[in-house]
């Protein structure tokens, strides 16, 4: 009598871990859905005010402008920590960041960056989400 | 969406290591708070018992706190922590490198969530920030590379700016690692740093002496408790001699410091309290990232400007997130 007893315990105990299984994939995946679609929108709005900054293209002897521009979205969008502006040719003309000091006109070449690249064939382009020494994706 | 399924996927991926224990419990937490500075003041205020009740807590119902400032000794600090230690808290938090370091040493098995260290691997409280080993994690700073960054806005706000005097605590290896860094920055762009380590509240008037003597054409004080604790005296030399003066926290600003810049406390403390949250909910700190600030803060002092006669151009005020008028 020991044996089926055991069997049917056994089967309990393993069906009643499944079921709590699902039960919490499915809580975690609606609430990752939830939190994924929390940060869609913070992406589109960041989105939609970095398009602002660059309407114009980079030109020579509006040096002075293009980083008021930068500064102005940064006031706006707290969450930017950095903004590097290229022109025409994918040259790096302004490097705005919060944590380092500004670099202007370093003319170093980033056409063949995946960010340029990127930008240039799909007018958007979005960095991989990266774990950068901090839980907090970059 | 490709991105949303990208996002998705890192998070599900995410939470379920990260699975937390769902189940509650009528257990009371008991949150250390140490500082070395004054009561009251930073971790030990309102701000962070309120970071703890939005997240569920109910003070004196499931979360009690206690609190030790060591009021500018720092000798006091192993002492505090092992007052912690046998009153059974649960985690402590710290601010500022002496409360970390005396933790690190003192706290034995009780986990440690450190804030305004400084840079936590240098200053060797963690092994590094992805995997910080040992009983502390917390949230780290990027404060060398600020250093830089407020040499900077110093010399936007005063193109003319050239020599720069450094005040900091030479005793606190955080703090001289921030002098470090504007040295290394000062030399990159042309200035001159005048360094004037102090170790104690006597030092400050051999500091003053040596800037009478050879004025410099600013003043960045690296900020932590021993030189907040003299910081009017600080602030009144920069106003007698109408220097500017750069700090690192707002609230100095509001005291009447000219200019600060730094990592916006508020959300530092916010992200040690969500810390201290899952580690007393069976997290170990060994295992949780150190967390980098996200937001900073810049802030001027328009009155305390126009006092020493200093016009702010518009490209800072631009840069400014808290204005005093």
């Amino acid at each position: 009598m020991v044996v089926p007893l055991l069997v049917n315990g056994a089967s309990e105990a393993w069906f009643g871990y499944r079921d709590q299984r699902a039960t919490l994939n499915s809580r975690l995946h609606a609430e990752a859905i939830s939190a994924a679609g929390k940060i869609a929108a913070f992406l589109d709005d960041i989105t939609d005010q970095l398009q602002w900054t660059v309407q114009l293209p980079w030109r020579d002897g509006m040096e002075e402008r293009h980083r008021f521009d930068v500064l102005r979205l940064m006031h706006q969008v707290p969450a930017v920590v950095e903004v590097m502006l290229v022109d025409g040719d994918g040259v790096e003309r302004l490097h705005v960041s919060r944590v380092d000091p500004d670099v202007v006109d370093s003319r170093i070449d980033r056409a063949n960056d995946p960010a340029v690249l990127g930008a240039r064939s799909d007018r958007i382009w979005y960095g991989p989400v990266t774990l950068h020494e901090a839980p907090s994706p970059i | 969406m490709a991105l949303l399924r990208r996002i998705v996927f890192l998070l599900a991926a995410l939470m379920a290591s990260h699975s937390e224990g769902l189940a509650q419990s009528g257990k009371v937490y008991r949150v250390g708070l140490v500082i070395a500075g004054a009561p009251d003041t930073g971790i030990l205020g309102a701000g962070m018992v309120n970071n703890f009740t939005k997240r569920g807590y109910v003070v004196d119902k499931n979360i009690v706190f206690e609190r030790r400032a060591a009021q500018g000794n720092v000798d006091r600090l192993p002492g505090l922590i092992d007052e912690l230690v046998a009153a059974h808290v649960d985690v402590i938090i710290t601010s500022g490198y002496p409360a970390a370091l005396a933790a690190k040493q003192r706290a034995g098995d009780i986990p440690v969530v450190a804030s305004q260290t400084g840079d936590p691997v240098a200053t060797h409280l963690v092994e590094s920030l992805a995997h910080p080993g040992g009983n502390i994690t917390g949230v780290s700073e990027v404060a060398t590379e600020l250093s830089a960054k407020r040499l900077a806005l110093l010399k936007e706000t005063i193109p003319t700016v050239h020599s720069v005097a450094v005040l900091w605590n030479a005793d606190d290896l955080g703090m001289t690692l921030r002098y470090q860094a504007a040295e290394a920055e000062a030399k990159r762009s042309g200035m001159l740093i005048v360094p004037l380590g102090v170790h104690a509240p006597d030092d400050f008037d051999t500091a003053f002496s040596e800037m009478t003597k050879n004025p410099p054409d600013a003043i960045m004080m690296v900020t932590d408790s021993l030189t907040i604790l003299n910081r009017k005296r600080v602030m009144q030399y920069a106003d007698e001699h109408r220097l500017p003066a750069i700090y690192e926290f707002a609230f100095l600003v509001h005291d009447g410091g000219l200019m600060s810049y730094g990592p916006d406390v508020d959300a530092v403390n916010d992200r040690a309290a969500g810390l201290a949250d899952r580690i007393v909910k069976g997290a170990k700190p060994a295992d949780l990232p150190l967390e980098l600030p996200t937001r900073f803060q810049f802030a001027i002092n328009l009155k305390t400007a126009k006092a020493i006669g200093l016009k702010i151009p518009e490209s800072i005020l631009l840069q400014a997130d808290d204005v005093i008028e």
